[in-house]
């Protein structure tokens, strides 16, 4: 019997962020229920912060879905979450930038600040009655030591698993699986991957997280995304379909894929 | 040292109706993006060369000081070619490699005999290839949900160091099978552009052991485009926006956090600069689009505002952006802009 693990479907938000797509609060509710109808675990349904058209499809979705999970995403900011909030979704995901990189170039901030900000969001959230998970962004160009720092504290607030991004599609399988593995064997805490397909490895990185114990993947139909694009659906599980049960049908996901391709019909040609 | 042959011609059903210049422009693109080998089938390099014309061929020159645009001569040392039966290498004295699938028990020296293993219990059939003086593997597209560390070490342990390696991508993991194969000491890769033919992408494959082993620093990658169109007019198949390294639209940028991060510092969200493979990175703005993105997408066009304008311009970008269902164009925006102020 295969093991079991789980597909998070970032379709409306990492996908989504592809651009040239820009999907109508109708497009995004007919997508997310394409998706419940396919299996996924977890619908990751949009970024409330960007504004009103984007809450009201993510409280649309809550209403409409059955029993799918469904997460917002947010920036490690206490404006973005109260945005979710409003939203009443059934996971507050919030981002957390972890290279060196993203923390003293991007935000221009330090380690400290990161460790005090990342506790004050998830407390926030957490004070809200919301089930949490954390996001580690850039997590392959990030100092592993800190990212356990990190892990361990967000343990102790609480918060459900954390995403383990390559944001910028740069890992490769092995390390996808020993960085995986660390993580998981120094805290306990579980890990989602998230990939990218810069280098045409994201379905192999993903497949090497599962390997290194990861409990959720992130996919994208068709693979939309930033640049080349995220960890796509039906590929990933071609090549899964060998070891895992994911909970989706191959060939449930082909269909799906194409039903979306002709919903985007110019967008992503 | 890694050393790469390019299969992609191997792969071109009509490349019989391609011209000479025009398969000679593709070898010396490959060269410079860092490919050592380049493999055709012998008819077409026959063609190519045309023995009638061989003493009027110009001098012929070392790879990698090969020039893409002017030089016609290339070195016949870099080219393998693909033959059906052994007595077709006593045509090409100059030829040094070629590639056989059918030429099982010839022992010559310049011979690859191409062994294709779909499945991990074949491998056993490598166990009498040792006697051969070189061996391709070929296939192994699921190898990476296995022990393939292990699998890896038997192969090593049947056929030497110097066995040539081609993983397919039937499973979509083909770049990665070739990239994790490298890092456990394997030298001699076989791919093809773009991954036509099932091959792992030369191109990939490339930026991949760059990135991650430093592997060719000093080749030039800015010809990537010009292999693309190329190989797009050979074959009539057009890439994808989004394909890996190839993509027109890989460095285009919406999000407003990325937008504003690559502002600071490209390597915040990218993962090579674009001009290393010949292309530009472009702002486009929409509904994902932030105050900053505005901002800059005002300041490249020139056009004067005042920061309390941003958020209303913003809201009007996004709404527009949604209506339509797409990015806009930098015409949209101007308009846009107008209809705020």
């Amino acid at each position: 019997m295969k093991e079991k693990r789980f597909i998070v479907d970032t379709t409306l938000r990492d996908g989504e962020q592809s651009p040239g797509l820009a999907f109508s609060v109708e497009q995004k509710v007919r997508i997310a229920m394409m998706l419940e109808d396919l299996g996924v675990y977890q619908i990751e349904a949009g970024i409330p912060a960007l504004g009103a058209a984007e809450k009201e499809a993510i409280i649309e979705i809550m209403h409409t879905k059955k029993h799918v999970t469904v997460s917002a995403w947010n920036r490690m900011s206490v404006s973005d979450i109260n945005h979710s909030v409003e939203c009443r979704p059934d996971i507050i995901h919030i981002s957390m930038p972890v290279s060196y990189v993203q923390i003293y170039t991007k935000l221009r901030k330090n380690k400290k600040w990161l460790l005090k900000m990342a506790v004050e969001c998830v407390a926030l959230a957490r004070e809200r009655g919301c089930r949490v998970t954390a996001g580690f962004e850039d997590a392959s160009r990030a100092d592993i030591g800190f990212l356990l720092t990190l892990t361990e504290q967000l343990v102790r607030l609480g918060v459900e698993y954390v995403r383990y991004a390559d944001t910028v599609g740069v890992l490769y399988p092995s390390r996808a699986q020993e960085n995986v593995r660390t993580i998981i064997s120094s805290t306990g805490m579980p890990v989602e991957f998230h990939a990218h397909n810069d280098l045409g490895m994201a379905s192999a990185n993903s497949i090497m997280a599962l390997r290194g114990g990861a409990k959720y993947v992130d996919c994208t139909l068709l693979g939309i995304g930033e640049r080349a694009g995220n960890c796509g659906l039906g590929r990933f599980l071609l090549a899964a379909d060998g070891l895992y049960d994911m909970g989706v049908s191959k060939k449930k996901a082909t269909v799906v894929e194409e039903q979306l391709r002709s919903l985007l019909t110019g967008s992503i040609s | 040292m890694i050393r790469l042959t390019d299969t992609t011609l191997t792969h071109m059903p009509s490349a019989e109706k391609y011209d000479r210049a025009k398969i000679f422009r593709f070898c010396r693109l490959l060269y410079l993006v860092g490919v050592d080998y380049i493999e055709m089938p012998s008819m077409m390099y026959a063609r190519i060369i045309n023995t009638d014309c061989r003493p009027e061929e110009p001098e012929l020159i070392s790879p990698h000081k090969a020039d893409a645009e002017n030089n016609d001569g290339i070195d016949a040392g870099s080219f393998v070619l693909h033959i059906e039966l052994d007595e077709q290498m006593q045509s090409f004295p100059e030829i040094s490699k070629f590639v056989c699938r059918s030429c099982e028990d010839v022992t010559d020296a310049r011979l690859i005999n191409e062994r294709q293993i779909n499945d991990i219990r074949e491998i056993n059939r490598l166990r009498g290839t040792s006697r051969l003086s070189r061996v391709r593997v070929k296939g192994m597209d699921d190898i990476l949900l296995k022990d393939y560390v292990q699998v890896f070490s038997q192969m090593q342990s049947y056929l030497g160091k110097e066995y040539e390696f081609c993983p397919q991508d039937s499973f979509g993991m083909a770049t990665a099978t070739a990239v994790e194969w490298a890092n456990l000491g394997g030298t001699r890769l076989v791919t093809s552009f773009g991954g036509i033919g099932n091959c792992a992408p030369t191109e990939e494959v490339l930026m991949a052991l760059r990135i991650n082993k430093r592997h060719h620093l000093n080749h030039d990658m800015t010809v990537m485009p010009q292999l693309k169109l190329l190989v797009e007019e050979m074959t009539g198949v057009m890439f994808s926006p989004q394909k890996p390294i190839l993509g027109s639209k890989i460095f285009r940028v919406e999000a407003g956090i990325h937008a504003d991060g690559i502002e600071k510092d490209p390597y915040t969200y990218e993962p090579y600069e674009p001009g290393s493979v010949g292309t530009t990175r472009a702002l486009v703005v929409g509904k994902h689009s932030g105050t900053k993105a505005i901002e800059i997408k005002l300041s490249q066009l020139q056009i004067p505002y005042f920061h309390d304008e941003l958020l209303s311009l913003l809201r009007n970008v996004q709404a527009e952006s949604m209506r339509i269902g797409r990015s806009l164009t930098d015409e949209e925006f101007i308009m846009i802009v107008r209809n705020t102020k």
